[in-house]
Formats: structure tokens, sequence, C-alpha cells
């Protein structure tokens, strides 16, 4: 198991390069996952307001009933200079002056120069304030005309101000995700990441163990090469079994998700790619890349396939051409399966068996091509021709 | 008698048009410090590499400890160590571990194994470096990282292709010396270089193989007895006229003259007195004289006589 061993050292070694891949997926995953769990909703600012009534009229003590619904109302200052620090230090955020003779003149119609008023944010909640001070006015007149008079108008506007409108934000209640579809979009994600972290750490510690050199100490040694190849074998699909695992049981537990019915599809779904991801690595290290080239590859293949096969974008929202290419790719496929399990697609046996067995098949295609690959690469042991 | 180790019968090995091997004959006895000597292309690492079943040949025949050397003689294998050119270790692990990794292609047993790499660690004087990565490692101390993964399963038979190419003198004389003790630990060994010193230094016999070919083969006062040249004289003088030349040329055992007009060299051919002989014509022509050498023949001088070219020069 010498090589085995020596394998796992060499995968040990990068390991801090995917638990960095792993962290930030987690994360990523877990704010887009929350994000689309959690209701939106809304609360109205209040403002902290100052309302000074020195007319102390009908009319001043609607206005100011009015204003200090939704708003928080606090005590008139000492002196004026005291209002210009409170308003600066936004300890008071908007300041209104009911001078005397507003009642006067509101009754008399006019509707300019009423109040004297002071802020210094500008904020949607002042320019709400002062609408509905133009509100008030203009109901207050509208009262009036009415036939309203003073003290009724007063009252009729603070009675028609005060009937808010309930607000209600409208979701559609398809939209509201449930634990087990936030675990289906965590594992759509997941194709991403496999590649990233498999492709990463496998391709380079596959390249280190067939450099010409190291081969052919190797090939020099008393180790069967049936064996060596099992070893190196057995310690990938360990690595990628471990990464799988974490993946399976981390996105359970973070969507408070057990395992059951149809669920066990997609688990059995990514661990067909899981073992793609791997086979995929061998492939691309039997051509020796160096460590640019494997990061150039797994970038390629990671993005290329996410964004073609509706990892990353919907399928449903991907073109008609779009998916005619990405049918030729085994992600595609991994995300049709999590689509038929999620009902975007109705079920059928035959359809999950196509998409797990295409899976497969481009898994089988792929160790034919290493080992032809591998083949032409290291000819045969040697022997005498004549 | 000793047994023989390696023996190599009329091996042939063609790349294409081109012939690497041609008819290449060998025999190394136990306990042998064997040198391949020859130029680059010459023919060294082709034979290593057949040798070892790495490559396929076209013809002939070669037997390892007896028994006929084919791909899956693992038996065979576990008693050879090889130690190439080119530093082969992992650097991903640290100089304990890949001589631990190496090992363990040949040492299954863990406590053995342990033994083993301990050993190997000492012999190259790694003790220091053993928790470092190869690439903390300085181009030397690289080269015996090299060698002890080679040689930490205690191997019977040693290959070195190689082993001192780009390597500071200090680092090169200690390799031969860890060499020279292997040896003496009753380890066979195939030294393959082309540089003619090493080969004189540590190799007990020498092939010189040139384009593929064998063209001799014995200890070192064998090959240089093969030659015609067995002492060169070189004179430095600035004026020589051109029948002291000639009574010179016609002293006994002289085979050649040549002077360039600062320097009189004179071949000889067997012969004690030559270089008292040459002096006493200088000294009765009343001819000054400055430095004076006298050089026995060099595994280049054979080389040289042999295939017409120098050693070091060739190109291939």
């Amino acid at each position: 198991m010498q090589v085995f061993k020596a394998f796992l050292k060499i995968l040990k070694s990068r390991f801090p390069s995917a638990v960095i891949y792993i962290v930030l997926f987690f994360v990523v995953g877990m704010l887009m996952t929350r994000s689309e769990a959690t209701e939106s909703a809304w609360e109205k600012v209040q403002l902290k307001m100052v309302v000074e009534d020195l007319d102390n009229t009908a009319e001043s003590r609607a206005l100011a009933e009015i204003l200090g619904k939704g708003n928080e109302i606090i005590p008139p200052l000492a002196s004026e200079d005291d209002l210009t620090d409170a308003l600066y230090y936004t300890t008071v955020d908007y300041a209104v002056t009911i001078p005397a003779g507003f009642g006067e003149k509101l009754a008399a119609g006019e509707t300019a120069g009423l109040l004297e008023t002071r802020h210094i944010h500008e904020s949607y909640a002042t320019a709400d304030v002062e609408m509905l001070i133009g509100k008030f006015v203009n109901t207050y007149g509208a009262c009036r005309k009415l036939g309203y008079n003073s003290p009724e108008a007063a009252n009729e506007a603070v009675k028609t101000l005060s009937d808010t409108p309930a607000v209600e934000m409208l979701q559609k209640e398809t939209e509201k995700k449930n634990s087990a579809e936030l675990l289906l979009i965590f594992f759509r994600y997941m194709p991403y990441i496999l590649l990233c972290v498999i492709l990463n750490m496998l391709c380079p510690a596959l390249v280190v163990m067939s450099k010409k050199d190291i081969r052919f100490r190797t090939d020099c040694s008393g180790i069967r090469p049936s064996s060596y190849t099992m070893q190196i074998f057995a310690a990938s699909a360990l690595y990628i079994g471990v990464i799988w695992l974490i993946f399976v049981v981390a996105g359970g537990a973070l969507n408070g998700v057990m395992y059951t019915g149809r669920l066990w599809l997609v688990v059995l779904n990514s661990l067909v790619f899981a073992l793609f991801t791997g086979v995929l690595a061998l492939f691309i290290s039997e051509f020796a890349p160096s460590e640019t080239v494997v990061s150039l590859m797994t970038q390629l293949c990671s993005l290329g396939m996410c964004f073609l096969c509706g990892v990353f974008v919907d399928q449903a929202l991907l073109g008609n051409g779009v998916l005619r290419v990405a049918q030729f790719l085994p992600a595609y496929w991994y995300v049709r399966l999590i689509r038929i399990v999620n009902g975007d697609i109705p079920f059928d046996g035959g359809e999950v068996a196509l998409a797990l067995g295409i899976q497969a098949g481009f898994v089988a295609v792929l160790v034919m091509l290493c080992i032809l690959v591998h083949r032409a690469h290291y000819a045969g042991p040697a022997r005498k021709m004549a | 008698m000793k047994p023989t180790v390696v023996k190599i019968d009329n091996l042939v090995k063609r790349y294409g048009e081109l012939v690497a091997l041609d008819h290449f004959s060998l025999e190394i006895k136990e306990g042998e410090i064997f040198g391949l000597l020859g130029p680059n292309g010459s023919g060294k690492t082709t034979t290593i590499n057949c040798l070892l079943s790495l490559l396929s040949y076209d013809k002939g025949d070669i037997e390892v400890f007896g028994k006929e050397m084919t791909p899956v003689s693992y038996d065979t294998k576990s008693k050879i160590g090889v130690i190439m050119q080119n530093v082969a270790v992992i650097e991903e692990l640290s100089v304990r571990e890949n001589i631990d990794y190496f090992c363990g292609l040949y040492v299954l047993d863990k406590a053995k194994r342990k033994e083993c790499v301990d050993w190997a660690i000492k012999f190259v004087g790694l003790e220091e470096f053993e928790n470092f990565r190869p690439k903390k490692l300085s181009g030397g101390l690289l080269r015996r990282l090299n060698i002890a993964c080679g040689i930490a399963h205690k191997p019977k038979l040693i290959i070195l292709d190689e082993p001192t190419v780009a390597v500071d003198p200090q680092s090169r004389n200690r390799i031969l010396e860890g060499i020279q003790e292997l040896n003496r630990d009753g380890a066979t060994v195939i030294y393959t270089s082309h540089y003619m010193e090493e080969v004189e230094q540590i190799c007990t016999r020498i092939a010189i193989m040139d384009k593929g070919r064998k063209v001799a083969e014995g200890t070192k006062d064998e090959l240089k007895g093969m030659i015609k040249n067995s002492e060169s004289v070189t004179i430095e003088i600035l004026e020589l006229p051109e029948e002291i030349r000639e009574k010179i040329a016609t002293l006994p055992h002289v085979y050649e003259t040549e002077y360039d007009g600062t320097k009189l060299t004179v071949r000889c051919s067997g012969g004690r007195h030559n270089l008292i002989r040459i002096l006493g014509v200088l000294q009765e022509a009343e001819l000054g004289f400055g430095r004076v050498y006298s050089e026995l023949p060099t595994l280049n001088d054979v080389f040289l006589e042999i295939t017409g070219k120098a050693l070091r020069d060739s190109k291939e």
C-alpha cells in the first residue's frame, strides 16, 4: 500500500486549497439558499420629529396628531442651537413649527407658508412627511369645501389620513422554498464545486505520479503495474468518495433534510457525477499538463459545463440551441435529473434511468479513452522483438 | 571464479534507421564496479534501459543474476537499484518520505524498511534534512537524495547512469566515495559516464562504447595497454631546429613528434627512459628549454586512439 499512502500524502499536501473552495461553496450556497428561502417584509421608517405647536387650535392639534402617527415625537428643544445640533447629529430628523395663526390661515384657504420646517438629511422619509403635510392641507381644504366647519374639517382630515391601507408584499406561493427544494438547489450547484475540487486536486497529484522520472523509477522496481494502478485508483476513489460524502452530508445537514424517497436519486446522481469528474481528472492527467494548464482546464470544464448545462442558469431559461449542445455533456443530464425530482419535468422512471445511464456512459467512455491514451504513452512492457 | 551478475549477448536496438545498439555484448561479474564509458548518444542509457526491460530490443539476450531479464522479472528487479541522471523525487514528500516511498516499492516489511531508510539517510548524509521538502535542498543534496532513493533497499546490483552530471566537486567526490563503499559492502555496480576521470577513479573494469558498439573492454591498464601511446613528453621550447626534432624522432620508442613553435610534444610507445633520452638530445645541442611534462595515457587518449575523436568533444 506504499503507492496508496504516498498518493494520499500528495493529495493531503494539496488539501488546503480544496478547503478554500469547499468553504466558499458552503458560504455562497448558504447565502443563496437562505435568500431564496426568506420571505420579503417591510417596515415603515420612523422619523424622530420635533413638533412645536404655537397655534394650539383644532387644525394645529390635528396636524400634530397626524405627524405623530408612525413617527417618534420628541419634545421641543431648549434653543435653536440645540435643535441645529440635534438635526446635525441626527438625534432629530425633522422639526416642524406650527406658528400662531396657522388655523386661521388654513381655514381661509391659504396653502403656502403655513409652517416652518427644518431638516438636514434628505431621505424618502422626509419627503414622505412633506407629502403628508400637503395631504393634510388638501384634505382639510376639501372638507371645508364640503361644508364642514373648522374643527370638523380637522377631525375629518385626521380620520381620512389615519386610514392607511395595509401593505402586503405579493409573493407567489410557488416561490416559497421548502427544505427539500433548497437541498435540490444545493445539489444543482454541486457539479461546479465537484469539478473544481476534484480536478484541481486530483489532476496535479496524478501528474506527479506519472512524471517521466518518477514513473521510470517505479517501473524499475519490483512492484507490479497492476498493483501500482490499483493503489492509485483506490486512493483516487477514496478522495473522490470523501469529497462527495462531505457535500452530501453537509447538504442534508445545512438544509435540515433527511434523505428519503426520490432524494436518494439525487444522491445517486451526484455520486455518478463525482465518478465522472474523477475519471475526467484521470484523463486530463494522462497528458501530464502543467499546473497552469490544469487550472485552465478546470476553469474551462467547470465554468463551461455549468453555464451551458443549466447549473448556474435554470435550464428552462436556456435557449434550445444551447440545450442541444449541452445534451452532449454529462452536467446537462445531472441537472435534468434534479429537475425531474423537483417536479419541473413530470417524473418518469425511464427519464431518470436515461439521465443516470448517460452520465454512466460518459464515465465508461472516459475510462476507455484513459486506457487507450495510457497504452499509447506507455507502449507496454519491453520485450525482445526477434 | 565469481558468478556473472549481468550478461548481455549480441544486443541490437534500432530506432527506425538509427542503430542505437549494434550487436553489443557484455559480461559483468559479482563485486565489480563496471564502467560504461562513451560520449553522449553512444548507447549507454539505451543499454541500461534494455537491461532493465524498460525498452524493447530487436535482437540479443539479457541475463541478470543468471535469469533471463523480462518485463515481469519482478524478483530480479527487486535486487536492482537504479539511479538516473535526472533527479526523480516527489516534491510533495519530505526527504524521509521520499526514501520511504521508493524503498517501499521493494521492501514491504515496515520495520525492515525503517532500518533501510535510516541507513540510507545516514549513508548519504542527509540526517539534518530528513524533514525537508526536496525544493528546499541544494543541487548536491538533491543528488544525494536521488541516490538514497535508489539504494535504500540495499540492492545487489546498482546501476548509476551519469549520477554526477551538474554536481559540484565536493558532492561529486562524496558520491564517488559512496559508490565505492557500496561496492565494498558487496554490491555490483554499473556506472555510466562520459567523465573519464570518474570512471578511471572508481571502476575496476571498463567498456568503451561508441555509436552503439563496444570498441574496447578491460581494466584501466589493459585499456591503456591497447594503445600505442604509453607516454607523452611535452617540453616548452622557443627554438627547435628541424634536425634536432628529427634526431628526437629517431630515438627508441618515439613514434610521433609535434612542434607548434613554443611546445614540443613527443609521443612514445613503451620504454622506460624516454624523458632522459629526449632531454639528453636537447642538452647536447645546447638548447634552452622551460617546463617539462611527462604524462601517462588517459582513457581519453585510449578513446581518442580507438575512435579517432576526443571523448568529451564528441557530440552526436
